[in-house]
C-alpha cells in the first residue's frame, strides 16, 4: 500500500473497490486497527485511533472478508459473546439478538453450531455481530461473499437506511452493479495506490462510459477480458 | 503412484492435529515426538538393564523369576503409548467430512481412498511402536547376566522375543482403542457417535495416563502377586497375556540353562525362584494362547467394523440443534443474576464453560490433568486404610495421605485449567475479542474463574465427598470439603495472580522460563517429595524386598549365610542393624494395620527417621560401601569380612532390593550414585 488517502464522512456509503491482491482488505484491516499502518495515520473524528484504539472500537463495525467464528457456538451463544463484551444490557442484547436472527432469516438454524453453517449463513452472523451495538463507523469487507440474492437486496437497502441515519459506511465489493445502487461515492484502488476517488455518476461522466463496470474495466483492468477467456479456454483443451 | 500420494497425505494429516499447534513445522514436530518416545524408551530400558549389569552371580532361576517382571513393564507400557497414541489421534484414525471434501470430488475409486487411509493407519501404528520399542529391544541382551552360559542362538532367541511381544501388545493397545472407536461408531451410527465420541476419548485418556502413570509402582512380584495366584483377575491383565506369550517363545533360553552350585547365600532364593518359575509353565502356555486369540479377535473386530464404517465416504454430521428448556432457563437466569451479574464477567463465564466442555484441545489439557491427580492420589493413598480406633469425627485419627489426595487433585485439576486457559479456542476467530474487546482484564478473569469452579472444583470436590463420607463419615467429610474449598480458592488465586493474558484467545507462546510454572511446578515438587517420603517409609516397600527373595525370613538367611563366613568374635553390629530392619519392618506393618500414616511418622524421633532413611535402599544395597563411610568401624564388622564375602553379599542383596521404579527417578539417580561407590571401592581390591 502507497500513497492511499480517502474520507469517509458520517450519512455516506462508500464503494471500496479494486481487483484481487489490489490492496481492499489490507487497507479495511488498517482502518479497523487491526494492522499497523508503517507511515500515515487513520483518523476517526479528526483524532489518531492508534491513541485510542478500544474508544474507537466501540464505535466500529467490522465484517471481515472471511468469517472466522468460533465453529463450536451456536450463533445466539456467539452474539451472546460479543455483545458481553460489548457490555450491552442483559435484556436489550437478548432482544436484539432475537430480532435480528429472525430479520436476517437465522432463527431455525439459531442453535445450531456455527461449525454446520453454510459461508453465506456465516456472513448473516458476522453482520449481525458487526450491527449489535449500533455503531457509527461500519467497514465491510465483501459482506455480500455468499450471501442469496435476497440477503444481498436486503443489505443493499440496509447499507443506505443506516448512513441515512448518520453511519459511514465503507462497503469493499466485486458487486459493481451493488456497489453502483448503494454507494455515494467510490475510491477505486489498483495495485496499491488509488486511482479515482468520486461519486459514480461523476466517474461515468469522467470516463465517458455508461457504467460502473465500465469504468472500473478502464481504471484497473490491463488486458481484454474476451482474449484472457480464451486463452484460459485453449489451456483447458489442450490435452497433448 | 496415487496410492502413495494418498498415504503420504493421509500420514502428514496425523501431524495436523488440533493437539498440535496446527501451524507448527512438521518437521520439527516429527523430531520431536519420535525423538521423545526413543528417549522415554530408552531410559526406561536402561534403568531396567542397570541392576543385570551389575548383578553377575544372579542364578538362572532368579533371573527367569526377575525378568517376568521386567517383561511386565515392557509390553504395558508398548500397551499403553500405543494405546494413547490411537486416543491422541482418535478422529483421524478414520476418513472424516473434509477427505470427502478433498477427494470425493476427484475420480478415485472409494476403495482406493478407504486402503489408503487404512495403509496410513497402519504405518502409524507400526511406525510408533517400532520407534517405542527399538531400543529396550537392542538393551534385551543386556539384561542377560554375563555370567549366565546363554548362548548367542539364545540371545538372538530372547532379543527376538522381546521385539515380538511388545510389539504384539503395542498392536493389541492401538486395535483396541481402534477397535472401540469403530465398533462403537458401528454400533451407535455416526450421527449418534459424534456426541458420544468427545467423552469416550476424554474417559480412555483419563484411564491411560492414569494406568501409565500407575505402571512403575505395579509391575513387580508379578510371578507371585499374579500368576501364581490365578483367578480371574490374572487372566483379564492385558499384559500378562504377552508376558505368558513371551516365556512360552523364549522363556526355555534362561530356565534350561545348566544349575550350577550358586553361591550360598543364594542357594534357598535360586531353589525358591526356580520352583516358583517352573511351576508356572502351564499358565504362561494359557496366557500365551489368549494372547494370540485377544489380538486375532481384535484385529478381525476392528477390520470388520472399520470396514462397516468405510461403505461411504462420511458426510458432514450437524448436531442437532437443541435450545434451552426450563432447566436451561433457570440456569441463565441464576448465573446472570446471582453468579456472574456484569456482561464482562457473564462473557467470560459463559465462553469458558463452552469452550472446555467443547473444544478437543481444551478437553485433553482437563483429562491429563485429572489423570495425573488421580495418580498422584492413587499413589498416596494407597494401602491406607482407618484402623478401627477411627473416631468418626477425629480427623487426626485419618491416615494424612487419605486426606492429602484431595490436595493433590485439586491442584493437578487447577493446574489443567491453567494450562486450557492459556490454549487459544480458535486462533482465527480470535478477531472477535480484538474488536470487541473493552480492555478490562479483571472481570472477564473473574468470569473465567468462576466457571473453572463450577466446572472443576466443585465437581472434583463432590466426587471426593461421597467417597470422603463413605470412609470418614459425613461429618469428617464435610469439613474437608470446607478445607478444598478454601484450598481451591487460594491455588486459583496463586495460579491466575500473574495472568496478563486474555483466556483462550492469546497465542500459546511457550515460556522458555520456569517462572510462570512456579507455582504449579513447586506444589508438584512438594506433593512429589511428599509422596517419595512415603514411599522412602513405606512399610509395603520394605516387605516387599523381603517377599521378593520368596519369604521374610530369607534375607536374613542370607545374611546368617554370609555370617557363618564372618571370623569369629566380630561384634554384630551390622546383624543388629539387618535385624533391626525387620523390626522396623513389623513396626511399619503395625503402623499400616492401624491407619497411622505419614504424619505420625513425621513425628516420630529424627534418629528413627534417620535409620528409616537408610532403609532399605542404603542398608541392603550398600552393604559394601557403607563400610568406608563410617567414623567408627568398630561398630561395622564388615570391615574384616573379605573382599570377596562383601562382593557377594553386594551382588546377592543389590539384585532383589534394586530401585523399583515406583522410587521414581532420585530414588534411582541415588542408587546409580551409589553403584559408582562400588565400582570406586572395588577398584583397588
Amino acid at each position: 500500500m502507497s500513497d492511499v488517502s480517502f474520507e469517509v464522512r458520517a450519512g455516506e456509503v462508500v464503494g471500496y473497490l479494486g481487483p484481487n491482491g489490489s490492496g481492499k482488505s489490507t487497507t479495511a484491516k488498517m482502518l479497523t486497527g487491526l494492522l499497523e499502518t508503517s507511515a500515515g495515520a487513520v483518523l476517526f473524528d479528526g483524532q489518531d485511533i492508534a491513541l485510542d484504539p478500544v474508544a474507537f472500537h466501540r464505535r466500529l463495525g467490522y465484517v471481515p472478508e472471511e468469517p472466522n467464528l468460533y465453529t463450536f457456538q451456536s450463533a445466539i451463544e456467539y452474539l451472546e459473546l460479543v455483545g458481553r463484551l460489548r457490555e450491552l444490557p442483559p435484556a436489550l442484547l437478548t432482544r436484539k439478538i432475537g430480532a435480528l436472527l429472525e430479520l436476517f432469516g437465522l432463527s431455525p438454524a439459531a442453535n445450531q453450531d456455527i461449525g454446520s453453517y453454510s459461508k453465506g449463513m456465516k456472513q448473516k452472523v458476522m453482520i449481525i455481530a458487526a450491527l449489535l451495538h449500533d455503531p457509527d463507523v461500519l467497514v465491510l469487507d465483501e459482506p455480500d461473499s455468499g450471501l442469496d440474492v435476497a440477503a444481498t437486496l436486503v443489505l443493499r437497502q440496509l447499507l443506505i437506511a443506516l448512513a441515512r441515519r448518520g453511519k459511514a459506511v465503507l462497503y469493499s465489493s466485486h458487486i459493481l452493479e451493488l456497489v453502483e445502487k448503494a454507494c455515494d461515492r467510490v475510491v477505486v484502488i489498483h495495485r496499491g495506490n488509488v486511482v479515482a476517488d468520486d461519486t459514480v455518476e461523476a466517474l461515468q461522466r469522467l470516463m465517458s462510459r455508461g457504467s460502473l463496470e465500465e469504468v472500473f474495466s478502464q481504471l484497473v483492468l490491463r488486458a481484454d477480458p474476451e482474449r484472457t477467456a480464451a486463452d484460459i479456454a485453449d489451456v483447458v483443451a489442450d490435452h497433448a | 503412484m496415487r496410492d502413495r500420494l494418498l498415504i503420504r497425505h493421509f500420514l502428514w494429516r496425523f501431524l495436523e492435529h488440533d493437539l498440535i499447534s496446527p501451524n507448527a513445522d512438521r518437521h520439527v514436530v516429527l523430531s520431536a515426538l519420535g525423538g521423545t518416545l526413543v528417549a522415554v524408551s530408552g531410559f526406561m530400558a536402561f534403568l531396567i538393564a542397570t541392576p543385570y549389569v551389575f548383578g553377575n552371580l544372579m542364578p538362572p532361576g532368579m533371573v527367569s523369576l526377575s525378568s517376568l517382571d521386567d517383561r511386565f513393564l515392557f509390553t504395558s507400557a508398548s500397551m499403553l503409548v500405543m494405546a494413547l497414541v490411537a486416543v491422541a489421534q482418535w478422529d483421524a484414525l478414520a476418513l472424516d467430512a473434509r477427505d470427502t471434501g478433498a477427494l470425493g470430488v476427484l475420480p478415485i475409486p472409494l476403495a482406493v481412498i478407504v486402503r489408503t487411509k487404512f495403509a496410513a493407519v497402519a504405518l502409524l501404528a507400526i511406525g510408533v511402536a517400532v520407534v517405542w520399542n527399538l531400543t529396550p529391544t537392542f538393551f534385551r541382551f543386556v539384561t542377560v547376566p554375563a555370567k549366565l552360559p546363554v548362548s548367542l542362538v539364545g540371545l538372538v532367541t530372547l532379543t527376538l522375543a522381546h521385539g515380538v511381544v511388545t510389539l504384539a501388545a503395542g498392536a493389541f493397545g492401538f486395535l483396541s482403542v481402534l477397535g472401540l472407536r469403530e465398533g462403537m461408531s458401528a454400533i451407535v451410527g455416526p450421527a449418534r457417535f459424534r456426541r458420544i465420541s468427545a467423552a469416550l476419548q476424554a474417559a480412555l485418556l483419563v484411564a491411560l495416563v492414569t494406568a501409565s502413570l500407575l505402571l512403575p509402582g505395579a509391575h513387580a512380584g508379578v510371578a507371585r502377586n499374579w500368576l501364581a495366584q490365578g483367578g480371574l483377575a490374572a487372566s483379564a491383565l492385558p499384559p500378562l497375556w504377552f508376558v505368558g506369550l513371551h516365556e512360552t517363545l523364549a522363556g526355555s533360553v534362561i530356565d534350561t540353562l545348566p544349575r550350577t552350585s550358586p553361591p550360598r547365600y543364594y542357594v534357598v532364593a535360586e531353589r525358591d525362584a526356580t520352583d516358583l518359575y517352573r511351576s508356572l509353565w502351564p499358565r504362561y502356555h494359557e496366557l500365551a494362547w489368549v494372547a494370540i486369540a485377544a489380538l486375532a479377535i481384535v484385529g478381525v473386530v476392528t477390520t470388520a467394523a472399520c470396514m462397516w464404517n468405510s461403505r461411504r465416504l462420511p458426510v458432514p454430521v450437524v448436531r442437532r440443534a437443541h435450545k434451552d428448556g426450563a432447566a436451561g432457563r433457570a440456569w441463565k437466569w441464576i448465573v446472570g443474576h446471582v453468579v456472574a451479574r456484569t456482561s464482562l464477567r457473564q462473557a467470560g463465564f459463559f465462553f469458558t464453560l463452552q469452550t472446555l466442555s467443547r473444544q478437543v484441545s481444551q478437553r485433553v489439557a482437563l483429562a491429563s490433568s485429572l489423570a495425573v491427580g488421580l495418580s498422584l492420589m492413587l499413589i498416596t493413598a494407597r494401602g491406607q486404610v482407618l484402623g478401627p480406633g477411627h473416631n468418626a469425627g477425629d480427623v487426626t485419627s485419618v491416615p494424612l495421605p487419605l486426606l492429602a489426595g484431595q490436595s493433590l487433585l485439586l491442584a493437578s485439576v487447577l493446574s489443567g485449567f491453567r494450562r486450557a486457559v492459556r490454549i487459544p479456542a480458535e486462533l482465527r476467530a480470535s478477531t472477535t475479542f480484538s474488536l470487541a474487546w473493552a480492555g478490562n482484564l479483571t472481570p472477564y478473569m473473574s468470569g473465567v474463574t468462576l466457571a473453572g469452579w463450577i466446572a472443576l472444583v466443585l465437581p472434583t470436590l463432590g466426587g471426593l465427598f461421597i467417597w470422603h463420607a463413605t470412609v470418614l463419615g459425613t461429618r469428617l467429610a464435610a469439613f474437608h470439603f470446607g478445607v478444598g474449598l478454601a484450598l481451591s480458592a487460594l491455588l486459583m488465586e496463586t495460579l491466575f495472580l500473574r495472568y496478563r493474558r486474555v483466556p483462550f484467545v492469546s497465542p500459546y507462546i511457550p515460556s522458555s522460563e520456569l517462572r510462570p510454572h512456579g507455582v504449579a511446578s513447586a506444589a508438584v515438587l512438594v506433593f512429589v517429595s511428599f509422596a517419595l517420603a512415603w514411599l522412602r517409609g513405606s512399610p509395603q516397600l520394605q516387605i516387599s524386598c523381603g517377599q521378593r527373595l520368596g519369604e521374610d525370613d530369607d534375607l536374613s538367611r542370607v545374611h546368617a549365610e554370609v555370617l557363618d563366613d564372618v571370623v569369629d568374635g566380630l561384634k554384630h553390629g551390622h546383624v543388629v542393624s539387618l535385624n533391626g530392619t525387620r523390626g522396623e519392618q513389623r513396626l511399619g506393618t503395625e503402623l499400616a494395620k492401624h491407619g497411622v500414616g505419614l504424619r505420625e511418622r513425621g513425628l516420630q524421633p529424627r534418629e528413627k527417621l534417620a535409620r528409616r532413611e537408610l532403609m532399605p535402599l542404603v542398608e541392603f544395597l550398600l552393604t559394601v560401601p557403607l563400610h568406608g563411610s563410617v567414623a567408627d568401624a568398630a561398630n561395622y564388622p564388615l570391615a574384616h569380612i573379605a573382599a570377596q564375602v562383601q562382593q557377594q553379599v553386594a551382588d546377592a542383596v543389590r539384585r532383589f532390593v534394586r530401585p523399583r521404579p515406583d522410587l521414581l527417578v532420585a530414588e534411582m539417580l541415588e542408587a546409580l550414585r551409589y553403584f559408582r561407590q562400588v565400582i570406586r571401592q572395588e577398584e583397588p581390591a
